[in-house]
């Protein structure tokens, strides 16, 4: 008998994510991913998997499926939505984000719509038996790979299944550390010459907001015209996730984990690693700030951080 | 590691330069940030040399990374004139990477050239396949059948590769078919769409959005998942273009859908 989870209503930006390609972006293949590791991290560690399996990354949520069979779930990447779980009797009951729960065969898993995160990740548990190229079943729809057809999720797909050994039991952290915060770490560069001392300045003291114009690919903020030295045009080059690339127009763009593997526009900064997965649960009109750090204060942060969240999974308690 | 090469070259290329990229990225920055570089169709030679050395690092660092002699790098992308390297910041630092890099920096310049790949490439440029020709046509004052010619007279380099899996940045175009980009970029190219700008081509992978001078079709699949290697096309390989009617297109075309690459010769190194 076969597995399988159901996709009623996919939202307008639902993928199957998981810890992305590594090794392949000489070959312009991206890197792809969850864009909020810490989330995918510790979903699947709720449930049981191994660190990068694959979930549902759900941006804006409108987002509901049905399960086969008796299956652990959990919602991560927020502090205070939630899941619905939807009995075939009717019944509903609601499952706080950090906490795991088994499902059972024929009930409805929904989100409505987010208030508190852009983009949360829904872990399950067992894995995805659907092909993987590059070695992840992450989907980057730009580039039409991976996912179910290289595509987002759509109404109606059927995700084959295969459960795990054993059921997880219900475990619990405490979803402080998926709290929303406004201000981020970057270290400038790598072309910040390419602007006036000014430019830098306006940039690092400026507040800016998330436009609507995000996607997995990259966001675009609004604020000040940063301006150039002379133009925004250098020969392209490699880029890094979290890169806030400054095209002739002068308003940033942060390079998601669907970005583009080289690219012929200035770089002015980088938000550090650590920040990366906050970056990603904000919606758009938000109004963030940045604090420029050095690239080695900026490691031990990546350092600290997953100290942090390690400390978190070693006191995750069963329930 | 050896570090008996550290101190046996003197370079008359420009001393490289690190950039931070965040704390997940080093970009080596060969050629420095010239003014002259502020036009991206100014110094093609230097350029093209040291977009040579960049590849060629690549390769040797490669080599350390697969040996095992250095952890923490988890990916390495040439760029034009330039090296961003990708690395896992819970396992090295910049600053560790730069000290066990600094060798590899200095005997560079002795690295021996690889043998490259010379792929034939087919191309339909008849109309119906290339729908910004009439219009460049004009902008460049050369007849298509010109541009055709002249975009067949050379061998290209596949400089860099990115944007989307299996897109090579070649270059080596003709001078007189440098032209910017289009002003309003299509919302549709077709997979196989050959298009040029300044001084670089480029085939389309996928169906994509994109703002290149359309001039022709190819009809191989640059990425097919379906296949063990989904991308043939590497960074250092040379095209040679050919023109194919439309009826040879659609064989062409048929032998891809079933896995079939193009003809491919070995080249040994020219220097």
């Amino acid at each position: 008998m076969s597995h399988n989870i159901s996709i009623i209503s996919a939202g307008p930006h639902s993928s199957i994510q998981d810890g992305g390609r590594v090794g392949y972006q000489a070959f312009g293949v991206p890197e792809g991913g969850a864009m909020d590791k810490d989330a995918l991290l510790v979903g699947n560690m709720l449930v049981g998997n191994p660190a990068s399996a694959a979930g549902f990354e759900i941006c804006l949520g409108g987002f509901s499926f049905s399960v086969s069979d008796d299956i652990t779930i959990a919602l991560t990447g927020t502090v205070t939505d939630r899941l619905t779980i939807t009995r075939p009797d009717g019944e509903q009951t609601e499952l706080g984000a950090g906490k795991s729960q088994l499902v059972r065969a024929g009930d409805i898993i929904s989100t409505g719509f987010f208030r508190d995160t852009n983009c949360a990740f829904i872990a399950i548990g067992g894995r995805f038996d659907i092909a993987a190229p590059f070695g992840s079943q992450s989907c980057s729809a730009n580039a039409q790979m991976g996912g179910l057809r290289g595509a987002l999720l759509s109404d109606g797909d059927q995700i084959p299944l295969i459960l795990p050994d054993k059921d997880s039991p219900s475990r619990q952290i405490d979803p402080q550390i998926f709290a929303r915060k406004y201000q981020f770490q970057i270290v400038l560069g790598p072309q910040q010459s390419w602007f006036t001392d000014d430019a830098i300045k306006m940039f690092v003291n400026s507040e800016w907001r998330l436009t609507s114009k995000m996607s997995r690919m990259g966001i675009r903020l609004a604020g000040p015209v940063i301006a150039h030295r002379h133009n925004a045009d250098i020969l392209s080059d490699g880029i890094v996730r979290g890169a806030i690339q400054i095209p002739g127009d002068g308003q940033p763009i942060i390079m998601m984990n669907d970005h583009q593997t080289t690219g012929g526009y200035t770089k002015i900064a980088s938000i550090i690693s650590a920040d990366l997965p906050a970056f990603a649960r904000l919606s758009s009109a938000s109004k963030i700030r940045f604090l420029p750090t050095t690239q080695a204060q900026a490691e031990a942060t990546a350092r600290a951080h997953q100290a942090e969240i390690k400390a978190i999974i070693d006191k995750m308690a069963t329930l | 590691m050896s570090n008996k090469n550290s101190d046996a070259v003197s370079s008359e290329l420009p001393t490289p330069i690190w950039h931070p990229c965040g704390d997940t990225g080093l970009l080596l920055d060969l050629g420095g940030y010239k003014p002259a570089y502020h036009d991206i169709l100014c110094a093609i030679e230097d350029k093209s040399v040291l977009t040579i050395l960049a590849r060629k690092l690549a390769s040797e660092i490669n080599h350390r990374r697969n040996a095992g002699v250095i952890t923490g790098i988890t990916d390495i992308v040439p760029g034009l004139a330039s090296l961003l390297i990708h690395y896992d910041p819970l396992t090295i630092t910049a600053s560790q990477l730069k000290s066990v890099l600094y060798p590899l920096l200095m005997m560079s310049e002795a690295g021996t050239s690889q043998p490259t790949k010379l792929w034939h490439l087919p191309v339909c440029y008849d109309a119906e396949y290339a729908p910004d020709l009439a219009e460049i046509s004009d902008q460049l004052s050369l007849s298509p059948q010109q541009i055709i010619e002249l975009h067949q007279s050379v061998i290209h380099e596949v400089a860099i590769m990115g944007f989307l899996p299996g897109l090579g940045y070649m270059t080596g175009l003709p001078a007189p078919l440098y032209l910017p980009r289009r002003s309003n970029p299509r919302t549709d190219v077709a997979q196989g769409s050959v298009g040029i700008a300044m001084d670089q081509t480029v085939i389309y992978p996928l169906d994509s959005p994109g703002g290149w001078n359309l001039i022709g079709r190819m009809p191989y699949m640059l990425f097919d998942p379906a296949q063990d290697q989904p991308i043939w096309l590497s960074a250092g390989d040379r095209v040679a273009f050919s023109a194919i009617s439309p009826d040879e297109f659609d064989q062409h075309y048929q032998l891809s859908k079933s896995g079939k690459r193009p003809s491919f010769e070995i080249m040994e190194a020219a220097e």
